[in-house]
């Protein structure tokens, strides 16, 4: 049956490369799997059923349509606004207080590309006027939106969480303090390129001026602490919190700064409901796949040969940043995380490596792919945005992976810096 | 035709979308106040469910499902024409499929009662049904209209 596994993963990957839809492909693969093996056919879309019963699963589009609400509220003007008082008035301020800005909006949004269209106009028009190269602002602007899905909350972690059957609250709490070191790892990097290419700041307007820009914010910048509060408090679960995030949105868009419509909602809601169909149909496709992968034996045929071959956790963790990293170039983040999490995570386990270290490592990896070439699609949102050519903004974005870099090795040596808030806040 | 069925997709997707956050609230302050519903969990695992298919349908009609196009883009007029075509045979079949035993796996479950719903775990199933002909008819419909010779 392993070797039925493997041969199907051929043809699998085959037809992925031609440009099948990844979802049809994962299906069809189950379909084969279970044909060729003989068994009950129905099991297919039985697996792809149970794949959605699943209660923390629910914060998925909970979070997308919270997502949205805000972005469609133009809550983020404010949130930039704040950020600039606070640090704009640096050299390279406008930068740094992009940066900021998407650390924020990170509490809020739980991917990549919501942060980058939903902070992207406001603060590449603002580096722009204050002179700074088109290029080095989106460059800027598409690094910082890389915090978005490791702040929590975020969606690659719901989506980990649930296929690796790992706490989705302790991997939310693991991505906190890597993501402020993204944060200020690309601070450091604007404060060498303010430097080099005479990045201005704006003026300082005195702390009067932070504290009505602060006031002005302060239910939008509300939004990160009821949801992370609620659940850390250990009053919410992720799924509740989701929920109750959601509702303080369309509260603060429809009573307190009244930027939503009523006309709005329905074009959010379908959005948010087709944005979270793309990621089911690949959830629903990966359960039945995931399945059959186990049934197959095929994860605990790899495992032996890497526990093997490969003597040290490093050494190991090493080798996956670099076929995710690979990865990460063309497959979308998710999709990836499907396919990967039932090969990977029992060899991390294999290896003594925490599930929660492993699921930020992998997200940390496969995020990185969407800032660079050939699929970038955090590239394609800036670079459209800032109006320059996605060769433009591939060649721009390379200087800003190198802090991201050493951040993810960073969390690779250093385990405390994912686990030691997990598991002092949720111990075991 | 179509423009009612995209119709009837988004009316769905905005009350079951409402409909689940509805559901997820009524837990939480059920259980604040100290008298929880038993059944708002399996009610919103269910309503994800049909999400979900809504989801999935709405994007199949605006073709926005993840797929790697980088090589395919790479291929002159025809071949990619008929590569294409044989792509959406693929999913049309798939589609197929997952109607076909998804049926089957709802006709199983007719009898089986949800915990705490009144419910047949047949309305569990159903959406994969729902999911499967919704899947083969735009396949197929694209592989007759959209990709007409150019």
């Amino acid at each position: 049956m392993t070797q039925t596994m493997w041969q199907i993963g051929g043809v699998w990957l085959l037809a992925v490369l031609a440009g099948l839809p990844l979802y049809a492909a994962m299906g069809l693969a189950a379909f084969a799997f279970v044909l060729i093996g003989d068994m009950t056919v129905s099991i297919v879309p039985q697996k792809m059923a149970q794949a959605m019963n699943s209660f923390p699963l629910i914060a998925a589009p909970l979070f997308i349509l919270m997502g949205n609400l805000l972005g469609a509220a133009k809550l983020t003007d404010r949130i930039v606004a704040f950020a600039s008082a606070l640090i704009g008035w640096v050299r390279g301020g406008y930068a740094h207080a992009s940066i900021l800005a998407s650390m924020i909006f990170a509490g809020m949004v739980g991917s990549a590309v919501a942060d980058a269209a939903g902070t992207g106009a406001i603060e590449v028009r603002a580096m722009r006027a204050a002179g700074y190269r088109a290029e080095t602002a989106a460059a800027i602007n598409a690094a910082a939106a890389t915090i978005g899905p490791i702040i929590p909350p975020s969606l690659p972690m719901v989506i980990y969480g649930v296929t690796a059957d790992v706490s989705i609250g302790r991997l939310f709490l693991a991505g906190v303090i890597p993501g402020i070191l993204m944060g200020l790892s690309l601070m450091a990097m604007v404060a060498v390129i303010a430097r080099r290419e005479g990045m201005a700041g704006g003026s300082f307007g005195g702390a009067w001026a932070v504290w009505i820009a602060f006031r002005d914010g302060f239910w939008a910048l509300m939004a990160p602490v009821v949801l992370l509060g609620g659940m850390f408090s250990g009053f919410f679960t992720p799924t509740e919190a989701a929920a109750v995030a959601t509702l303080y949105a369309l509260f603060l868009g429809f009573v307190v700064y009244r930027t939503l419509r009523w006309s709005d909602l329905p074009t959010i809601l379908v959005e948010s409901v087709e944005t979270s169909g793309l990621v089911m149909a690949l959830v629903m496709a990966a359960g039945a796949l995931g399945w059959c992968m186990s049934i197959s034996r095929l994860p605990q045929s790899i495992t032996p040969f890497l526990v093997g071959n490969i003597h040290s956790p490093l050494l190991f963790l090493l080798m996956c940043n670099l076929v995710l990293l690979l990865v990460g170039c063309f497959m979308e983040t998710l999709a990836a995380l499907l396919l990967l999490i039932p090969i990977l995570v029992p060899a991390a386990h294999s290896f003594g490596i925490d599930p929660v270290q492993f699921g930020l490592i992998m997200i940390f990896n496969l995020i990185l792919g969407t800032i660079h070439p050939p699929v970038g699609v955090v590239l394609f949102v800036t670079s459209r945005i800032a109006g320059i050519s996605y060769e433009a903004m591939s060649r721009a974005i390379l200087p800003w992976l190198i802090p991201l870099l050493l951040v993810l090795a960073a969390i690779t040596i250093f385990t405390p810096l994912t686990l030691w808030l997990p598991y002092t806040f949720m111990p075991k | 035709m179509l423009k009612a069925i995209d119709r009837i997709l988004a009316l769905a997707a905005m009350g079951l979308l409402l409909a689940l956050l509805g559901s997820v609230t009524a837990g939480v302050v059920t259980r604040a106040i100290g008298d929880p519903l038993i059944w708002t969990d399996e009610l919103s695992r269910f309503l994800m469910i049909w999400l979900a298919a809504i989801g999935w349908m709405l994007a199949s009609r605006r073709r926005g499902h993840i797929r790697i196009r980088y090589f395919v883009d790479k291929l002159p007029g025809p071949p990619r024409q008929m590569l294409e075509r044989l792509l959406l045979l693929a999913v049309a079949v798939f589609g197929a499929g997952l109607a076909v035993y998804g049926y089957d796996l709802v006709a199983r479950n007719l009898d089986i009662e949800a915990t705490t719903l009144p419910l047949s775990m047949s309305v569990m199933y159903a959406p994969v049904v729902l999911v499967g002909l919704g899947t083969t008819v735009q396949a197929l419909s694209e592989m007759f209209t959209a990709l007409a010779p150019e």
